[in-house]
C-alpha cells in the first residue's frame, strides 16, 4: 500500500478548514477540486472522481478530491496528502496512484 | 470522395478542412497512430490467410502522410500488420485529415462496437480523450463515442481497483460488472477491494451489486460490533464478547430482577456486560447479565427499592441447600400451580394414601440429627447412635409400619423441644400421649403442664 504524506490542514482551494469530521451515512460522494477551487465532478464513484482528477492533474500539475465528510486529499504527480491518513477512501487513491493508472 | 495522390496533404496533429481521399498505398508506408487505443493485435493467422486469397477488401483509415512521409493508421491496424504478414504491398486507404481526439473517439468507437478491445485499453482510451480535451464530461463523453453513460461510467469505476485486479477484468476472470460493483467499495480501502475482488473472480454473478451490498453490511456491522466492544470495555469492569464469552450460567438481568434490581446490580462483583455480534440489524447487541445468580435471591432483589439494599448484602445468609434459580424457581411455582389446582378437586385430586406416605416420609426425612437418634433408640435399633433416617425407612413399606416409624421420630422430635418450650402445644402432645399410656409426670413435667401454651 502507498504511504500517505500527512499534513497539518488539507482544504481545497475555496473551501474551509472543519473542526471534525462528521461521518456521512451511506456511501460517500466525491468532488473534484483544481487549483482555481473549480469543481470539476461530482460522483458517488471513487474510480470516476479519480478518472476525472488524473485529467486535471494533467493539466494543471495537481488536484483535489474531497469527500462528503469533509476529508480532502492533496494529489500531484508524486504523493498524495492529506491531514486524516487513515481515511480509508484515501489510502485507496494512494494505492491507485502507486498501482499507476490503467 | 476522390481519388488522388495523398502525398500533397500533410496535417500534423492540427484540424485540416480537408476531403477524404481514397487512394492505394504502400503498406511499408504505414504506422500505427500512437493514440490508437489498440496495443495488441492478436492472432492474425485467419485473416493474414483472407488477405492471401482476396487482398483487402475494405480500405483502411490513415492521416495524411507526415514529414517523414508515414501515414498513420486510425482504423486497420490489424489489417495493416495481416497484410505485412500476407506479404501484400499496396491496399486501398482512405486519407483523411483528423485531429488527435478525433482519431482517439474513431479507435474507441470503432474497436468498441466490435468488442475485441480488452478493458484497460478502453479505460486508457477514455482516459487519453479526457486528458486531452479539457471541459470533456462523462456525459459529453458518452455521446462523443456514441456510448451510453453507464458503459463509460463502468470503464471510469473500475480504474480504481489494484493493478492486479484490472488484469483480472482483462483475462475475463472478472466481468466488468462485477468489477464496477466491487469499485463501490472504494471507500472502504484497499484491502476491502482485494477482498471483495476476490470473493467475485472466478464467480458468474447474477447480480454482484448485491453481493457486494452484501459484504458492505458485513463489514459495517462488523464495525459496529468493535466499537461497541471498545465502548464496553471502557465503561464496565467486566465484559464478555464472542471473543470471551460468559459463563453457561450467566443470566440476563432482566430475567433475574426488576428495573430496581437491574440497577442495584451494576455495584455487584457478578455483574458484567454482554456484547455479542449479530448477523442483523446493526450488528451487535449488548445486554447487562449476573453471571453468578445464584448469589442472590431473586424474590428479595425484585422487592428491593434503593441500591443500597441490594449492595449491602454481598453474603447471602441462607442454607446452601436452598436454590433461588430463576429456573427453579419457575419450575417450582409451577408445580405449585399444578399442586393447588389438584387439592381444589373435589375428584381425581392426590390419593389419601399418597398423602399419608409423602406426609410420614417427609417428617422422617426432614428431622433432625437427635429426633433420629431418639427414634432409632426406642424402635430398637441395634446401634441407635450410627442410624440414619433412611435407615429408619428401610423396610417400612405399608402405611402402618411408615406409621410407626413416623410416630417414633414424631416423639423424638417433641422430645428435643422439650428442652427450648416445654409448654408448646407439640410438647402437650406428647406429654398427652406419655400420660395416656400410663405415665406420672415428675415434678418439673407436672408445672409445665399447668403453664398455658407457647405460641407456635
Amino acid at each position: 500500500m502507498a504511504t500517505v504524506e500527512v499534513v497539518e490542514s488539507c482544504v481545497a482551494p475555496g473551501g474551509q478548514p472543519v473542526l471534525f469530521h462528521a461521518p456521512t451515512e451511506g456511501v460517500p460522494t466525491y468532488v473534484v477540486v483544481d487549483r482555481c477551487g473549480v469543481e470539476h465532478v461530482h460522483t458517488g464513484s471513487l474510480g470516476v472522481a479519480m478518472t476525472a482528477a488524473r485529467r486535471v492533474l494533467i493539466e494543471q500539475g495537481e488536484v483535489w478530491v474531497r469527500a462528503s465528510d469533509d476529508t480532502c486529499a492533496h494529489i500531484d504527480p508524486n504523493r498524495v496528502a492529506t491531514d486524516t491518513p487513515s481515511r480509508p477512501w484515501i489510502q485507496t487513491i494512494a494505492a491507485s496512484q502507486q498501482g499507476g493508472t490503467p | 470522395m476522390t481519388i488522388t495522390d495523398p502525398t500533397e496533404t500533410v496535417a500534423d496533429g492540427e484540424p485540416v478542412e480537408l476531403e477524404p481521399e481514397l487512394c492505394w498505398l504502400n503498406l511499408a508506408d504505414m504506422a500505427p497512430h500512437p493514440d490508437n487505443p489498440r496495443h495488441t493485435v492478436g492472432d492474425l493467422t485467419e485473416l493474414a490467410r483472407s488477405i492471401r486469397a482476396h487482398g483487402i477488401i475494405e480500405p483502411l483509415v490513415v492521416l495524411p502522410a507526415d514529414d517523414h512521409g508515414v501515414y498513420l493508421i486510425v482504423a486497420g491496424r490489424r489489417r495493416h500488420a495481416a497484410g505485412l504478414q500476407a506479404g501484400v504491398t499496396e491496399v486501398p486507404a482512405v486519407v483523411r485529415p483528423m485531429t488527435r481526439v478525433e482519431v482517439i473517439e474513431a479507435g474507441l468507437s470503432e474497436n468498441s462496437n466490435r468488442s475485441d478491445l480488452t478493458l484497460s485499453e478502453e479505460v486508457a482510451a477514455i482516459e487519453r480523450l479526457m486528458s486531452l480535451e479539457g471541459g470533456l464530461t462523462p456525459s459529453k463523453l458518452c455521446r462523443r463515442i456514441g456510448r451510453s453513460q453507464s458503459w463509460v461510467r463502468a470503464r471510469m469505476a473500475v480504474t480504481i481497483l489494484p493493478a492486479r485486479w484490472r488484469d483480472a477484468l482483462d483475462s475475463g476472470e472478472l466481468s466488468i460488472a462485477a468489477g464496477e460493483a466491487a469499485a463501490s467499495l472504494a471507500d472502504l480501502g484497499p484491502d476491502h477491494l482485494d477482498a471483495v475482488c476476490g470473493q467475485l473472480t472466478g464467480r458468474t454473478w447474477q447480480d454482484p451489486a448485491r453481493v457486494v451490498a452484501a459484504y458492505r453490511e458485513t463489514q459495517r456491522r462488523g464495525d459496529n460490533y468493535r466499537e461497541a466492544l471498545d465502548r464496553a470495555v471502557a465503561a464496565h469492569p467486566v465484559v464478555h464478547s464472542d471473543e470471551h464469552p460468559a459463563p453457561d450460567k450467566a443470566r440476563r438481568l432482566g430475567e433475574l430482577f426488576d428495573p430496581d434490581g437491574c440497577r442495584a446490580h451494576t455495584s455487584e462483583p457478578c455483574h458484567a456486560v454482554v456484547v455479542k455480534a449479530t448477523s442483523w440489524g446493526e450488528g451487535v447487541e449488548v445486554f447487562e447479565v449476573c453471571v453468578d445468580p445464584r448469589r442472590h435471591d431473586p424474590q428479595r432483589i425484585a422487592a428491593a427499592k434503593s441500591e443500597s439494599d441490594l449492595a449491602s448484602d454481598r453474603t447471602p445468609s441462607r442454607p446452601t441447600n436452598h436454590d433461588d434459580s430463576h429456573a427453579k424457581r419457575k419450575a417450582r411455582l409451577a408445580r405449585l400451580g399444578h399442586a393447588t389446582e389438584t387439592f381444589a378437586k373435589t375428584r381425581g385430586g392426590f390419593a389419601q394414601a399418597d398423602l399419608t406416605r409423602l406426609a410420614l416420609r417427609s417428617v422422617v426425612l426432614e428431622a433432625g440429627r437427635d429426633a433420629v437418634v431418639f427414634a432409632a433408640t426406642i424402635l430398637g435399633h441395634d446401634q441407635p447412635r450410627d442410624a440414619t433416617a433412611t435407615d429408619l425407612l428401610d423396610g417400612a413399606d405399608t402405611v402402618a409400619a411408615l406409621t410407626r416409624v413416623a410416630g417414633a421420630v414424631a416423639l423424638g422430635l417433641a422430645e428435643n423441644r422439650m428442652y427450648w418450650s416445654a409448654s408448646s402445644s407439640q410438647c402437650r402432645d406428647y406429654l398427652d400421649a406419655l400420660i395416656a399410656t400410663g405415665w406420672t409426670p415428675d415434678e418439673w413435667t407436672a408445672a409445665t403442664l399447668t403453664d398455658r401454651p407457647d405460641r407456635d
